[in-house]
């Protein structure tokens, strides 16, 4: 599937109306000015039809959703780190958000050697940080066995360490630096996409974030808690545009921290700000009646909406319904009850389409596009469950032991948009005779119940996958997982399909083929659609808002979306964005 | 005076103490305590999720890590934050300057809007004069702060502190406008201020001399239950108006279960409620020879 | 003004009993989607149209109108008295009492007690029918919430105490409890009164904010208060402004109180 795609730039196109307004005048014999007229539309065409050539300078504002906890690249996890992080970290491969494709960055070129089990990258040269120091092998070296210390518990570093063995880190003495893991790491260049590289020197002025010297297109200049931070060009970054302007383009970035999404839409509206990446359906509706040209839908995410059932035996949740949760037909039934196309339509306006596996089609390689589509059917969902042997009297449904079908749901407090989700999957159980109970949570009490005690018999959440291999999900499909969503950390598999599953993710994590690979975990995504251990609800669109004001722009459906070229954006009219 | 001082700022620091244990206690014992929300994500390893949990899991008794942490206060470290990484000190520093100045602001509008209500209530005493004003203090009761606060950025185009204090404002004047009145009113219909009525006093000293006086101390008792109101009010308002206080701190913190954090401000609010309240009881004249406090 | 109250407790009843009445007024039900109509304008169908859901507003509001106007008065009556035994004997009483009790009101005033409603939510069962789960919050939230109307009405009983007909009662050998009963309480019904209509609000909203912690009502039961949260959509407003009944609505019960409970009666 394409992602569907509006235009980034709206060139205005003068001359229609004053060309046909020429075209009558010529009736009364006003040839010459007609000729000039149609001159001057023609000059005007070929200048519009011609890309603006980028002007540097100005100042991009938006909004984080909430205060960065740190400024440590090697430890950012949230949303506000990872943002920060990006704009100002240089990284040896970044991934191309818009054709996912891996392009160098700090390395001029990468090699995969020895089935996998190596990679090697040759440096670019020339490089400095912001202060002026060169980029040197070591600094590579420094950022690798930084994150590789399992003592520092690294959301960048673990993911190097997810397979068996050790990993090593070594320069050569041509200067080239080489990874080496045990055992062969399928899909590896995904995790230097994430993999700021900093220094020594960096790390320690992580109290004074404007003194740390970064590879990025931009460093932290200002910093104030609560309400903002400033960042403004790399004096010294390496990138040039081709012909040769040093970027990026944009001189500086005023991130606002603005935890209300209400008002970061009244401010964009206003003009305070210059783009809101990620938006909710309902906003995103607002904004196009209102702006449309700013209103950027860039086709379906790799973000989701999923509902699972608790199927771990020690939890403290009736017997009866955990013999509920384990029967495959039971899923199954839930499953075909749910109207997937009304959630999308009227939760999210139409913003979202209905589910059919774990994997979005927006993650272009690894999604199986042979799933069958999940059917909405209340009748045959009542026949399943017929068939399990429950069945429906007066309006309820029992099972065997005569005990009525009522389950809780929980999901956390605070998201709206869940809240009717929740609320719709109500109504359609309660046609099946089902009466599903609503509960929300404050999201540490929703994580205690899903990780720690158990006390919960069904759960509804957000899924949101920012790594497209497989090889990332590791830790929600293996079975003794601490992610695994229904049953976490079984020492052995309970089930022949979890068995399953485990032994065909672990073969993918190893298997140097892509094509093999994908064969691999195709056969996952099959088996979990047939066993229905978590109902994958929705897939949503990318949503943002772009100030017309903006060049070069072209939302993607990764993150982050709209300024994931941020070192090419620009301005058309920088001056008028100075404040 | 300085006996009773004495006496009063002892028993509110002995509240101050309890306050902090009984907050200490609240927050450890509720669910989502030493939950890393850090366990969802599926890019830790197992070791590192194992590592996540061991804190909540071998947790030390309320009692001595109150102990333990009152010994630190008292040499000046007020601990560091878990959700921010920062020492708690730093933090409470940097955002108290911005919640006293928007919600001092905002008490002293609302205070002032309040008073002036009430006290052209008593003067006006008129039936639709009393509709109004209690229509626009019911108004203003019944309008979720958050949606003042909006209605500030939207409307009148404030954002921040001022935004934060106007709505503060409009949260404290209707309680202070209701209870004014009602202390007022009683207060005009007393004989003295009947008297001085008849014989042709005019409103504005009846107003300031008879009745206001008399009233001052039971309205001042207000004040203290308003420095709460304003503190409570001032969490989501900060939050909404993107105004980096000690309310926007508290409710990131009661999000993320942070426990030294919580603390701290739990203990600062009750300083002020508990100082608020003595300097109340300070203003009032002292009992009649013979009569009990 | 007898006229006005008697039109004010004619509307009060009638909000009431048209909560009461819901069932009849509104056949659609509060929970039933109608999926092909969310966001619907105001038509004979949909009296102040459907909600995101496509549910019936005008039925979510009635039968809203059941659990808010049932629940937050009796939380406000359960503080305010609470509130009142423990300020009025602490203004009443004085010396230590005063003391002791002038502390115990702090602290009540200073303690983040939401997390003692996360933990009350936490240790209820899952299935908990949402009517006696937001019955809970609002019992805790009366519970709760004695501390500011015990502070002003001390504040009220020490002035009272202090008034020159209290000495003249008390000189002539009025005993304590009829001092209490008859001359302090009366003169405090004033402030009673208005501590009493002042929480209504206070709890409503309080239970719309607790909902963004789970604590509130839980769906598909309306409330006044989760009807009031959707006033955040500010813009939505002024394109639809029928969306702002719970809110005219909520201010007319609060004035109609207000005057049930006049003030100037009870100044006398």
């Amino acid at each position: 599937m394409t992602a569907r795609h509006v235009p980034g730039c709206v060139v205005a196109i003068p001359g229609g109306l004053d060309g046909g307004r020429a075209l009558a005048s010529c009736a009364a014999g006003q040839w010459p000015a007609v000729v000039t007229a149609l001159l001057f539309s023609a000059c005007c065409c070929w200048s519009a039809s011609r890309p603006a050539e980028p002007v540097a300078g100005g100042e991009l504002r938006f909004c984080l959703r909430a205060e960065p906890r740190t400024f440590d690249p090697l430890m950012a996890a949230e949303e506000p780190d990872e943002i920060v992080s990006f704009l100002t970290g240089g990284v040896l491969i970044r991934m191309n958000r818009l054709t996912q494709a891996f392009e160098p960055e700090l390395a001029e070129s990468w090699r995969l050697s020895d089935a996998g089990r190596k990679i090697e990258f040759k440096l670019r040269e020339g490089v400095r940080f912001s202060d002026g120091a060169a980029f040197t092998a070591s600094d590579v070296l420094y950022t690798l066995r930084t994150v590789l210390d399992p003592a520092r518990h690294s959301p960048v570093g673990d993911p190097f360490r997810n397979g068996s063995g050790a990993v090593t880190v070594s320069e050569r003495t041509d200067g080239r630096i080489v990874v080496a893991f045990s055992a062969p790491a399928a899909g590896v260049e995904r995790l230097f996409d994430q993999l700021v590289i900093t220094s020594a020197r960096s790390l320690e002025k992580l109290a004074r974030p404007a003194e740390m010297p970064v590879l990025g297109p931009y460093r932290i200049a200002e910093y104030r808690a609560g309400s903002y931070i400033l960042l403004v060009r790399n004096p010294h970054y390496w990138k040039k545009d081709a012909a040769g302007q040093r970027l990026p383009y944009i001189d500086s970035i005023r991130l606002s921290i603005q935890q209300n999404r209400e008002l970061e839409l009244i401010r964009f509206l206003r003009g305070q700000i210059d783009l809101i990446n990620g938006m909710d359906a309902e906003s995103f509706d607002r904004l196009a009646a209102k702006q449309p040209a700013a209103a950027r839908d860039a086709g379906r995410s790799l973000e989701g909406e999923q509902l699972w059932f608790n199927q771990v035996a020690r939890s403290p949740i009736p017997e009866c319904r955990k013999e509920w949760f384990r029967s495959r037909d039971f899923r199954r039934a839930i499953s075909q009850a749910i109207n997937r196309a009304d959630l999308a339509r009227v939760v999210y306006r139409g913003r979202a389409a209905p589910a059919i596996g774990p994997v979005s089609p927006a993650n272009l390689f690894w999604s199986n596009a042979q799933l069958p589509a999940p059917v909405f059917d209340p009748k045959a969902a009542l026949a399943r469950l017929v068939a399990a042997g429950f069945a429906l009297s007066g309006g309820t449904l029992r099972d065997r032991g005569g005990h009525a079908v009522e389950f809780s749901l929980i999901t956390n407090s605070g998201n709206q948009s869940r809240d009717r989700v929740a609320s719709m999957i109500q109504q359609d159980l309660a046609r099946i005779g089902i009466r599903l109970n609503i509960v929300t949570l404050d999201f540490g009490s929703l994580i205690e119940r899903i990780t720690r005690n158990f006390n919960y018999e069904s759960c509804l959440l957000g899924l949101v996958n920012v790594d497209l291999d497989p090889s990332a999900q590791m830790n929600v499909w293996l079975s003794s997982a601490a992610n695994h969503p229904w049953n976490p950390g079984q020492p052995a598999p309970q089930t022949a399909w979890e068995a399953e599953i485990d032994s065909l993710m672990r073969a993918q994590a190893v298997e140097p083929s892509q094509v093999r690979r994908k064969a691999l975990f195709d056969r996952v995504q099959a088996i979990v659609l047939d066993q229905a251990p978590v109902l994958y609800l929705v897939d949503k669109d990318s949503l943002s808002a772009v100030s017309g004001s903006l060049g070069n722009m072209s939302p993607a459906v990764l993150h982050p979306q709209t300024f994931w070229n941020v070192e090419r954006l620009y301005f058309r009219d920088p001056k008028g964005t100075q404040h | 005076m300085r006996t009773r001082l004495v006496h009063s700022m002892t028993t509110v620091v002995l509240t101050v103490l309890v306050g902090g244990l009984i907050a200490a206690t609240l927050v450890r014992d509720a669910p989502g305590y030493g939950v890393d929300e850090r366990e969802l994500d599926s890019r830790y390893s197992q070791e590192s999720i194992r590592q996540f949990r061991e804190p909540s899991q071998a947790r030390q008794s309320i009692v001595p890590f109150y102990l333990h942490y009152l010994t630190r206060v008292l040499s000046g470290d007020l601990g560091i934050s878990p959700s921010f990484h920062r020492p708690v000190g730093e933090l409470i520093a940097e955002r108290f300057p911005e919640t006293a100045r928007s919600a001092g602001a905002g008490l002293a509008m609302g205070w002032t809007l309040g008073m002036l209500a009430a006290l052209a209530g008593v003067a006006v005493a008129r039936p639709g004069f009393h509709m109004v004003a209690g229509g626009v203090a019911a108004l203003l009761l019944c309008l979720p702060s958050s949606v003042l606060a909006l209605i500030f950025v939207l409307v009148g185009r404030m954002e921040g502190r001022s935004a934060a204090a106007g709505v503060i404002a409009l949260v404290v004047f209707p309680r202070v406008f209701r209870y004014a009145r009602a202390i007022l009113a009683r207060v005009s219909e007393s004989p003295h201020v009947l008297m001085a009525r008849a014989k042709g006093l005019r409103p504005v000293r009846l107003l300031c001399a008879h009745v206001l006086r008399p009233a001052a101390p039971a309205v001042a008792a207000l004040l203290g239950a308003s420095v709460s109101v304003a503190f409570a009010a001032a969490i989501p308002v900060e939050v909404l108006c993107d105004s980096p206080g000690l309310g926007q701190l508290a409710w990131q913190a009661a999000l993320k279960r942070d426990l030294p954090l919580l603390i701290n401000i739990t203990l600062l609010v009750s300083v002020f409620a508990g100082i608020s309240g003595v300097a109340g009881e300070m203003a009032r004249p002292r009992p009649v020879a013979g009569e009990k406090a | 003004m007898k006229r006005l109250r008697h039109a004010a407790i004619a509307v009060l009843a009638t909000i009431y009993l048209a909560g009461l009445a819901a069932g009849w007024l509104a056949p659609a039900g509060y929970a039933r989607q109608f999926r092909n109509a969310p966001g619907a304008t105001p038509s004979l169908a949909f009296p102040l149209g459907t909600d995101e859901l496509g549910r019936d507003a005008f039925a979510r509001l009635l039968y809203g109108s059941r659990v808010s106007l049932s629940l937050a008065p009796a939380a406000a009556a359960l503080a305010t008295l609470i509130g009142a035994m423990a300020g009025v004997t602490a203004g009443y009483l004085g010396g230590w009492v005063d003391t002791c009790l002038a502390r115990v009101i702090d602290l009540f005033l200073s303690v983040p007690w939401l997390f003692l409603l996360l933990s009350v939510r936490a240790a209820l069962p899952l299935n908990v029918p949402p009517v006696e789960s937001v019955a809970i919050t609002f019992l805790l939230l009366g519970l709760l919430g004695w501390a500011a109307p015990a502070h002003v009405l001390r504040a009220a009983a020490r002035e009272i105490k202090s008034e020159d007909f209290m000495l003249q009662a008390k000189a002539r050998g009025c005993r304590r409890v009829r001092l209490l009963a008859m001359h302090l309480l009366p003169n405090l019904r004033p402030m009673l009164a208005a501590q009493f209509w002042t929480s209504i609000p206070v709890f409503i909203l309080s239970e719309a904010n607790l909902g963004f912690l789970g604590l509130g009502v839980t769906e598909p039961l309306p409330s006044w208060g989760n009807l009031l949260g959707g006033l955040q959509n500010v813009d939505g407003i002024v394109s639809s402004p029928w969306r702002l009944a719970p809110l005219l609505l909520l201010v007319v019960v609060m004035t109609c109180f207000h005057q049930v409970v006049r003030l100037e009666d009870f100044s006398k």
